[in-house]
């Protein structure tokens, strides 16, 4: 009776104290600044984006092709990181299927024309001057980068810099219709 | 849109006017509480959001750019008709459950929600649990531990033993042993009473383990008792007799008070712990600040005093009970409630708004513009402000190009429906005065008997403008005191200017007829004779009182 008792007041506590602990865990051991997206799969919301140039572009003309969209700001290092792979990749895959759009964000029009510049860059460039276009992608941590698929869903994001080797093989799955099931991460900056 | 209208229609548009000018808000009150309501509602929005930025405040109250953008989304999409669901769901949909303050109960959110609920359970729990142990111990001073082979004996005697022992005589008992078997008479009573339901388990178990430990003491005192060779009474004291029915009433009434008592304490430490924390807790009020201040956190002053609270809120108190004393047309208390509001939130559009019109009813045409004028600066598209400024340019300045364009900057926007119409008609009717040519409102103008016209600068003085100087009009008869003067703080040159009978110097004396008018920009701001620095100019000829346009030239420096 007593050693019964005894017994179950010990896996009592081990339930409890070793939910407590597990909980804790997990909770200590996530970035709690990291913001999950509910995007993937989903179809990209529709914009029209006035590019440096001065051309109008929207995102339905480019329906039928892979969209490789690129989040960034001039201030932003990992962005200044990235910028001369993207470029590379833009001239890689610009013969098949594939537009590079760059939207810039939280920005001042010299600012983003000189580093533009700076980087050589040919692929479409245009500003997000009242941040709408950032909010309607979940955007929080720049760079950040979306593949949209010919249908016009969202089969990858990428949080932070992009690598030579994802930028290729997130393309290719891309061209394929294939949806990633989580979305990859490097470094990236905070937006303000 | 037609231009000619019925008489009838006229007038009543007059009337509309008239009610708009003697009770602002009764005319003007959609249009101001919608802009309020707007803003209103897209904080109580903003509020349940989380900033991507700063992650721990709302969009609200985050200084963020990112907040910023969110709040004008939220703004824009209000004005498209969405409602408050529709917009968080917007949101949701763009960054997940992550942007909710408070979490949807689903998933390992759920615990947040259920967390703090187990946890008051459990510590109530605990807490009574620990009140009944304290309760149980019924007053006995502790105990060593009585030895385990006492124990058996005691339950040995106390059941076994005790049933062919047969009854004793409690005759050719010593006091001690009587004590023995009126402990053993209790512990078998308790247990009949347990089994019989009368008493719980822990209970039985308490009071069963108290006895019995009194009980084996009682068996120590005999065996020492037996061993001494002359045993002696009142060298061994036996321990208090305790019989049971004594031991019951005792201890039931103490127990029942004990638990009451506690129970008490408890609830009196919760509610001032609360009431405290609640009163010590106030907003921040800058950087600087810690979140609490109180002698229970020791951070200096705190608690919400009435004056102590947010400045924003503050500013809508202010700005409510100015709003309040305006309806009640009590304009010395608006004006202080809207100076207080401005002194708290300086670029304050609707105190400045509401500022302006008390001043346009005083009959201040020129002051009453500078501060709507003030308010079109803190936000150019304010609806209150821009429907304030076309009042005062069609009322004051006969400007009906200006009041036009003020009423159409109004009409971009969304408005209510009634409004919509009634600027509208405004509109109208400033287009028939403008074709016409505003002969009727210079009678009127003339009958008041005003004098209007612009004060200038000379080019060569441009840079010479004092700051901080206060710009004058007086209007002088020969060499005597000024007849009217008026005061304009922070002019901006040219300046337009009424000057009538509301800004004479002593009442009663007439203002009419020719003066000679004056223009001075004074350093201090003080009435009186110019000063280094001041600035000077006079109009070219006496002027009559009714005059307009009259035109003076600042060309002289001191």
């Amino acid at each position: 009776m007593g050693s019964r008792r005894l017994l179950i007041r010990l896996v009592g506590l081990f339930v409890v104290g070793g939910s407590l602990i597990a909980l804790l865990a997990y909770g200590f051991t996530r970035e709690p600044r990291e913001i999950p997206t509910p995007l993937l799969g989903k179809p990209a919301t529709p914009f029209t984006l006035t590019l440096f140039d001065g051309r109008q572009l929207s995102l339905e003309e480019l329906r039928g092709k892979v969209v490789f969209l690129n989040f960034w700001a001039s201030w932003c290092p990992p962005c200044r990181a990235e910028a001369r792979t993207l470029e590379a990749a833009w001239q890689k895959y610009k013969e098949r299927d594939v537009v590079f759009l760059g939207i810039d964000i939280q920005d001042t029009e010299e600012d983003a024309k000189a580093f533009l510049r700076e980087f050589g860059i040919t692929y479409p460039n245009g500003r997000d001057a009242s941040g709408k276009l950032a909010i309607d992608y979940g955007v929080w941590g720049i760079p950040e980068t979306f593949i949209i698929n010919r249908e016009g869903r969202i089969t990858y994001k990428h949080v932070g810099a992009l690598g030579w080797q994802t930028i290729t093989a997130k393309l290719d799955e891309g061209l394929q219709g294939i949806v990633s099931a989580r979305e990859g991460k490097g470094d990236y900056r905070q937006i303000r | 849109m037609t231009t000619a209208r019925s008489g009838s229609e006229k007038r009543k548009f007059r009337r509309l006017l008239e009610a708009g000018l003697l009770g602002l808000w009764l005319a003007m009150p959609a249009l101001l509480l919608a802009q309020q309501d707007l803003d209103e509602q897209v904080r109580s929005i903003a509020a349940q959001l989380r900033c991507p930025v700063c992650q721990n405040l709302s969009v609200a109250d985050s200084p963020s750019e990112m907040a910023r953008e969110m709040r004008d989304v939220i703004r824009e999409q209000l004005r498209a008709g969405k409602t408050p669901e529709e917009i968080k769901a917007y949101f949701l949909s763009k960054y997940g459950d992550w942007i909710l303050l408070s979490p949807r109960p689903r998933g390992l959110s759920l615990l947040v929600w259920i967390g703090p609920f187990a946890a008051a359970a459990v510590g109530i729990a605990v807490a009574v649990r620990a009140v009944r142990r304290w309760t149980r111990r019924s007053g006995v001073r502790e105990r060593p531990a009585p030895d385990p082979a006492l124990l058996e004996r005691v339950r040995w005697e106390a059941f076994d033993a005790h049933a062919d022992a047969g009854p004793k005589d409690p005759e050719h008992l010593s006091p001690i042993e009587l004590e023995r078997e009126n402990l053993y008479v209790a512990l078998r009573e308790f247990e009949f009473d347990y089994r019989s339901g009368k008493l719980s388990e822990a209970d039985y178990e308490a009071m069963r383990d108290d006895y019995e430990a009194r009980a084996a003491q009682v068996l120590a005192e005999l065996d020492r008792i037996r061993r001494s060779p002359r045993p002696s009474p009142q060298a061994s004291a036996p321990p208090r007799p305790a019989a049971r029915q004594a031991a019951e009433q005792t201890v039931r009434p103490r127990r029942t008070w004990r638990l009451v008592s506690a129970g008490a304490f408890l609830l009196v430490l919760g509610l001032s712990l609360g009431y405290f924390l609640s009163q010590s807790l106030r907003p921040r009020m800058g950087e600087q600040d810690t979140l609490t201040g109180d002698f229970l956190t020791g951070t200096g002053p705190g608690g919400i005093a009435p004056g102590s609270r947010g400045p924003a809120e503050n500013v809508a108190r202010l700005l409510a009970s100015g709003r309040a004393a305006y309806e009640r047309q009590d304009w010395r208390a608006a004006i202080d409630a809207f100076k207080q509001a401005l002194v708290l939130d300086p670029g304050n559009p609707e105190a400045h708004t509401s500022l302006g019109l008390i001043l346009l009813r005083a009959g201040h045409g020129d002051e009453a513009l500078l501060a709507v004028e003030r308010a079109l600066t803190t936000n150019p598209t304010y609806p209150f402000a821009l429907w304030a400024k076309g009042v005062v340019l069609f009322e004051v300045k006969q400007d009906y190009v200006g009041a036009i364009n003020a009423w159409e900057t109004l009409m971009a926007q969304t408005l209510a429906p009634a409004d919509a119409d009634q600027v509208a008609r405004m509109i109208t009717e400033a287009r028939t005065r403008l074709a016409v040519g505003p002969a009727s409102a210079r009678q009127v103008a003339t009958s008041r008997g005003t004098i209007t016209g612009t004060v200038a600068l000379a080019p060569s003085l441009r840079t010479r403008v004092p700051a901080g100087g206060v710009l004058f009009i007086i209007a002088k008869r020969g060499d005597g005191p000024p007849l009217a003067a008026k005061r304009i703080p922070s002019p901006v040159f040219p300046v337009e200017f009424s000057l009538g009978p509301e800004d004479r110097m002593i009442r009663g004396t007439p203002f009419e007829g020719e003066v000679m008018l004056l223009a001075r920009v004074k350093r201090d701001g003080k009435a009186g004779p110019p000063g280094p620095g001041d600035l000077e100019g006079e109009a070219k000829a006496p002027v009559r009182v009714g005059q307009r346009g009259v035109e003076v030239v600042l060309d002289k420096t001191y």
